[in-house]
């Protein structure tokens, strides 16, 4: 298998069973596979970290702790301490998203002739995984807007400040999902090529470095901008 | 590569499903725990200080009674001496007064033992001089100037002794 014909192999989404409902066939992707596989883990992880709460916290408990008290604490401050509901959504999603970018990093990996079982690609390769979690900050920070504002103030942040301004503000309801869903789907794809270059190119030496910065750092960096620029627009909308 | 299908539908209900399991595990579990430890010790630390501070008012109260009591020690010692140094006083000024009665007493007495030895003397003398005028008398006695010569005598006799 040449460069190309691997770029094309890891970055195309494969359909692995169908689901037929009410006569519709509904394709299950890799993604979708992967998907499952990382909600099961953080849903095992926290209740193996909740299932007894102790005074003096253990490892795992100390961990969750820490993850609940500064999502609390970063959603709070930067709504102006209005936002406190949403800190579960927001943590929720980032934790979603730093277990899908960090996750391939446990795949086995091929070369000098080895092609292993199976491989676990980065959800976030697949722009309707990206795209479903920006839809999904842009429709609850509309929800904090409607619960703030109701219908008519929602109706009336649309012409704000000048009639004028109604396509542009909402152009933003568009414009903003997919610049959320489209940086996440870039930098997470393009590392993803990028390492599989390196695996390609140079095997046993380069993925190892670039690995550090492609598959931990820059996952890890990524769920926190999705995040902070989620907790942002939640935040405006609570104005 | 870029083509929408069902997988972005599932996402999001997988995302829901998700946040209605994390939330109802994760964060409403940690959160009502992780605040109700905080208000635990928050209470705690309320307790313990109340308790410091009621601790400290004991103390001062303590302190207090115990610094009055070394000032009731101090007046109850100070009384028993005024107290010692009046009852010696006391004793001192009944001793002296008894003395000097006892020594007016002794005076008295012997002045009147000096007064009885005195009239003791004179009746000896005066019965002395009787008894050598009697005789002078028997002797000598013969005129009317004797007699009154012996009367005038026999007088002064019974002044002297009157005296």
């Amino acid at each position: 298998m040449n460069v190309s014909e691997r770029v094309i192999e890891g970055i195309s989404i494969d359909t692995v069973f169908t689901i037929h409902v009410a006569g519709l066939d509904i394709p299950i992707s890799d993604t979708v596979i992967a998907s499952w596989i990382v909600m099961a883990l953080l849903v095992l992880l926290a209740h193996r970290a909740t299932r007894r709460l102790s005074t003096v916290p253990g490892r795992a408990q100390a961990l969750a702790e820490a993850l609940v008290s500064f999502a609390r604490s970063f959603v709070e401050e930067n709504t102006q301490g209005r936002g406190r509901a949403f800190a579960p959504f927001l943590g929720t999603l980032f934790l979603f998203i730093v277990a899908a970018n960090l996750l391939p990093s446990l795949s086995p990996r091929g070369g000098f002739g080895f092609e292993p079982y199976f491989t676990i690609k980065p959800l976030t390769r697949d722009i309707n995984v990206t795209a479903a979690l920006a839809v999904a900050v842009i429709g609850v920070s509309i929800g904090a807007r409607l619960r703030r504002s109701g219908l008519k103030g929602f109706l009336r942040s649309l012409i704000h400040p000048m009639p004028f301004m109604l396509p542009f503000n909402l152009m933003e309801y568009a414009i903003r999902p997919a610049s959320l869903a489209l940086r996440l789907f870039g930098n997470m794809l393009g590392g993803f090529i990028i390492m599989i270059l390196a695996e390609t190119v140079l095997p046993l030496v380069l993925p190892p470095v670039l690995g550090l910065y492609f598959d931990l750092f820059d996952g890890l960096l990524q769920a926190v901008v999705f995040a902070y620029l989620s907790t942002i627009f939640i935040a405006e909308a609570l104005e | 590569m870029l083509r929408f299908s069902v997988t972005f539908v599932i996402t999001l209900l997988n995302l829901f499903v998700l946040y209605v399991l994390l939330k109802r595990i994760l964060w409403d579990r940690l959160a009502a725990f992780m605040d109700e430890r905080s208000s635990k010790v928050r209470r705690e630390l309320e307790e313990a200080g109340a308790a410091k501070r009621r601790a400290e008012e004991l103390k001062d109260r303590y302190e207090a009674l115990l610094a009055n009591a070394e000032n009731e020690a101090e007046w109850v010692v100070r009384d028993a001496e005024d107290r010692g140094r009046e009852e010696y006083r006391r004793i001192i000024a009944e001793a002296e007064a008894e003395a000097a009665a006892i020594r007016r007493r002794a005076e008295e007495q012997a002045i009147r033992e000096r007064d009885r030895a005195r009239d003791e003397l004179v009746a000896e003398i005066a019965a002395l001089a009787i008894a050598a005028a009697s005789e002078v008398t028997r002797r000598r006695l013969g005129g009317a100037d004797d007699v009154a010569e012996a009367e005038a005598f026999l007088r002064s006799a019974e002044t002297g002794r009157g005296r």
